[in-house]
């Protein structure tokens, strides 16, 4: 087809090094979609080298496109990319998890809201009960087997277990004890009363961190849990009062696990991979 | 030239079972290939050669380091490509994402560099065009390719490569030894296969294990060579073979000590595996290993 205007070759290598805004590109394009010699002169006059770097740059672009929610969330929240990659494939950071957490902690938290008296105060020790466990099997699943999708590569890799480890744990530990505090904000009487679960929480999750190379992680997390209820039962027996897991007695008990273990962790972190060297 | 690995001694056992027997061996840069049967030590050493595994006794040099210590696995694990038998998938990401999530456990921080990397690694294994394909959508052949592309992050200077050519076409273990040998002649590579032809079509040095130790150590015609006049050809499973099948024309093709007058024939590295592992070995694994390498 024959064109008896061409683009002006001035334009022609502003259009090349990119020097020409949207609406004149669009019609450049579609100029040289019909035209032929001006396809031609915009050939002749395109480097090839040019081109390689704006392959390369379009290619790198598309690369760095995140596609998974948890990294685009995660990358949302401040988290460098390269960790949010490491966090993709953790469970209890999928929607799936989120979701089914969220939903039994509001659950909880609604019910202790709408019943009074006895019922009220059972409703409450329900939910501080079950809170402490949201982290618990959160660190546990980032931490135990089956949380490294190529367990043996990553063995052979150079990056510290410990630090992809903690990176993990923290991460699932600030979501689910934000989605516990989000519940708590709805329990009648007080934040102070509504967030008594969070010490225990702390204390479950490092121990959970412990066990977590060592046991299965259902056991684990059963194994823990039936502990934690045990504790809260056997407490609320002994003293005559159903809350008596969560006075201020038990919960220096709780913080001074939780600060033992996580001491002990950050001294031997060899505690964490035990699975590594087997 | 200089051995980038040095083991003397190693053992190594599981439970009751005596995996490796005191075995020494070293490695220089070139391609080494590792034959054995199954249950030889095999993955063993190159699991402990690969920092992932602890043995139980004997010393172990590798890349100038001593993998027994924290600090020098480390360095190890800067220099070291690996291909474990079972490598394990996260599927929901696509196999760029796979590979940079591996090359981020490799250290690579700077994004850019990182990325053309994985491109680099993913091209050389014939994956490019497809690499925003989902894992859980790619053949199992793909899948093996992603792991080999990511064991070439960073141009290891030592490559441990387990069974990289299980589940590989004809077409792709043929660009597989184009891979390796683009490696580079300065890299370390120990690869271990139950495909014998991998063995003479890329190795210049071939080590057979068994029982723990190291029962050959040399080039594949040497290897081969060991066979003269331990093959031959004849109308019925000759009796005094130590293994003998029927090939495509009809004809059994007998490994073990020839009888007089017997229509010998050139070995090839098979048979020579299959003599010197059958020599060693009750007669039921070599003939399951045969199986196995024939088909």
């Amino acid at each position: 087809m024959t064109d008896i205007w061409h683009v002006p070759i001035e334009r022609l290598d502003r259009y090349i090094t990119g020097d020409v805004d949207d609406p004149h590109a669009a019609s450049i394009e579609s100029h040289l979609l019909a035209c032929a010699d001006c396809r031609a002169t915009l050939a002749d006059r395109t480097r090839s080298d040019e081109l390689v770097t704006s392959w390369l740059a379009l290619e790198r672009r598309v690369d760095a496109e995140l596609r998974s929610p948890v990294e685009r969330l995660a990358v949302r929240a401040g988290i460098a990319d390269r960790h949010a990659r490491l966090l993709a494939p953790t469970a209890a950071l999928r929607l799936s998890w989120l979701l089914a957490m969220t939903a039994a902690l509001f659950c909880a938290a609604v019910l202790a809201r709408e019943t009074s008296g006895v019922e009220a105060t059972l409703s409450r020790l329900f939910f501080l009960t079950l809170a402490p466990l949201a982290p618990l099997a959160a660190v546990v699943t980032a931490l135990g087997a089956g949380s490294e999708p190529a367990p043996e590569i990553a063995r052979a890799a150079p990056a510290s277990r410990l630090h992809v480890g903690a990176l993990r744990a923290m991460t699932v530990m600030v979501a689910s004890i934000a989605v516990g505090l989000g519940a708590s904000a709805i329990l009648p009487g007080g934040w102070i009363r509504a967030v008594v679960w969070l010490c225990p929480a702390l204390a479950l999750s490092a121990v959970g961190a412990l066990v977590a190379g060592r046991v299965e992680p259902a056991m684990a997390i059963s194994g823990l849990g039936i502990g934690w209820v045990t504790v809260v039962v056997t407490a609320a027996r002994l003293s005559h009062d159903r809350l008596a897991a969560f006075h201020a007695r038990p919960q220096l008990a709780y913080l001074v696990i939780a600060v033992i273990v996580a001491a002990t962790i950050t001294q031997r972190p060899a505690l964490l991979e035990l699975r590594s060297r087997r | 030239m200089t051995a980038t690995v040095r083991i003397h001694q190693l053992t190594k056992s599981f439970r009751s079972t005596k995996v490796l027997r005191g075995l020494d061996l070293d490695l220089e840069p070139g391609v080494t290939g590792l034959l054995g049967p199954n249950g030889a030590g095999k993955t063993t050493l190159l699991r402990i050669l690969a920092t992932v595994m602890a043995p139980d006794g004997g010393t172990i040099e590798v890349l100038g380091h001593d993998p027994q210590r924290e600090a020098d696995r480390v360095a190890i694990r800067r220099r070291l490509g690996y291909v474990p038998q079972e490598a394990g998938y996260h599927d929901d990401f696509s196999a760029f994402e796979f590979v940079d999530y591996l090359a981020i456990l490799k250290e690579m921080t700077d994004r850019d560099a990182r990325h053309d990397e994985v491109r680099r690694v993913l091209d050389l294994v014939g994956l490019g065009d497809v690499r925003h394909k989902k894992l859980r959508k790619l053949s199992g052949g793909m899948k093996r390719r992603v792991i080999i592309a990511q064991a070439l992050l960073g141009r290891p200077d030592l490559l441990v490569l387990d069974e990289p050519t299980v589940g590989l076409d004809p077409e792709q273990r043929l660009r597989f030894r184009e891979m390796i040998s683009s490696v580079g002649p300065a890299a370390t590579v120990l690869l271990s296969t139950h495909q014998t032809t991998d063995i003479s079509a890329l190795c210049q040095r071939v080590v057979v294990l068994h029982g723990g130790q190291v029962r050959f150590d040399g080039t594949p015609s040497d290897l081969t060579a060991t066979a003269t006049g331990s093959v031959w050809l004849s109308s019925e499973r000759d009796p005094g073979s130590q293994v003998a099948w029927v090939t495509g024309d009809g004809q059994v093709r007998n490994v073990g000590a020839a009888p007089a007058g017997a229509e010998l024939t050139e070995p090839t590295i098979e048979d020579a595996y299959l003599l010197l592992v059958g020599a060693a070995t009750d007669e039921s694994d070599a003939a399951s290993t045969g199986t196995e390498s024939a088909a």
